[in-house]
């Protein structure tokens, strides 16, 4: 399993619980991501290409931002969930956050808000990646533990799953691929 | 008269999860178990928590390693209960499965 959204300093407590990578926000080295936000669209877009990043996030907060989500990565927050069959069509991975069902103390609405994202994910064909958004390391958990606790919160055990480590390691290959690209006329020297 | 015992064949069969237990400080097996079970009762409500089976078989103080004994269709639950638990007598903990069971001697061997 990869989680796309964790501390630096929390590298090393992550692969000692069975997580192969770690994906970092705001990193310099390893897998690095960027939360990217911004009020109109085009400079979201622009913010999205320019982030010196390997991947980008975007934190589903604005409806019609999200509909038009430049980021590899559309982050659903249980909390306040933005998301719609409109914006599923437009994205490809989605994240689930499962930090306000595990630590808020309105997990029961963040549940239920789990429900509703699962059903518009599998009709718009999403590929859900899953992350616990850790802040300490006592917010980390073991995949396996999170593997059940999706499949107890609705998912089946083939989703729950391709969740874990499928889908993580089909965005990690996205990401390889975008790196490794080199652009028309751009001859390789090395 | 002589009470028949139950025969093996209508006893429910149990399984057991090793669990560690990671906090600032170390816990009391009273502390563990209440936060599992209230943790339990809140995600799972009280009769979906009684279907669990759920008993709080051992804990080592000074490991922080503990056994749960659970139905043995239920060891999915059993694990999100784990996930879901993330405070012990109101300091920040973190619990994670280390595997699973069907006898307690063959737990402790491999996990202990």
């Amino acid at each position: 399993m990869i989680d796309f959204h964790v501390k630096a300093d929390l590298r090393d407590e992550a692969k000692r619980l069975g997580y192969s990578d770690i994906g970092v926000i705001g990193a310099d080295s390893g897998l690095r991501g960027a939360l990217i936000d911004a009020k109109d669209e085009r400079v979201l877009r622009d913010r999205a290409k320019s982030a010196k990043a390997d991947y980008t996030l975007y934190l589903s907060h604005d409806a019609k931002l999200a509909r038009s989500c430049p980021a590899d990565v559309l982050c659903l927050d249980f909390e306040r969930l933005v998301y719609d069959t409109v914006i599923g069509k437009s994205a490809d991975f989605v994240e689930f956050d499962l930090h306000s069902v595990i630590f808020s103390k309105t997990g029961v609405r963040a549940a239920s808000c789990f429900e509703k994202a699962l059903r518009i994910a599998r009709r718009c064909k999403n590929r859900i990646i899953v992350s616990t958004r850790p802040e300490n390391r006592y917010q980390l958990r073991s995949p396996r533990d999170i593997e059940c606790l999706l499949a107890v919160l609705g998912m089946t055990e083939e989703e729950a799953s391709a969740a874990v480590s499928k889908n993580p390691a089909e965005l990690l290959k996205k990401i390889r691929g975008k790196k490794k690209r080199i652009a028309k006329g751009v001859s390789d020297s090395g | 008269m002589k009470v028949k015992r139950l025969p093996p064949t209508l006893k429910k069969r149990q399984r057991y999860v090793v669990f560690e237990v990671a906090g600032e400080e170390t816990f009391k097996k009273e502390e563990v178990y209440k936060s599992l079970a209230s943790t339990g009762i809140k995600a799972l409500g009280e009769i979906g928590f009684a279907g669990l089976g759920f008993w709080l078989t051992d804990f080592d103080e000074n490991k922080q390693k503990g056994i749960l004994k659970i139905n043995h269709d239920q060891k999915d639950q059993a694990k999100a209960l784990l996930a879901l638990a993330s405070t012990v007598n109101g300091k920040p903990a973190r619990f994670s499965s280390m595997g699973v069971s069907g006898t307690i001697k063959k737990a402790k061997k491999k996990w202990w």
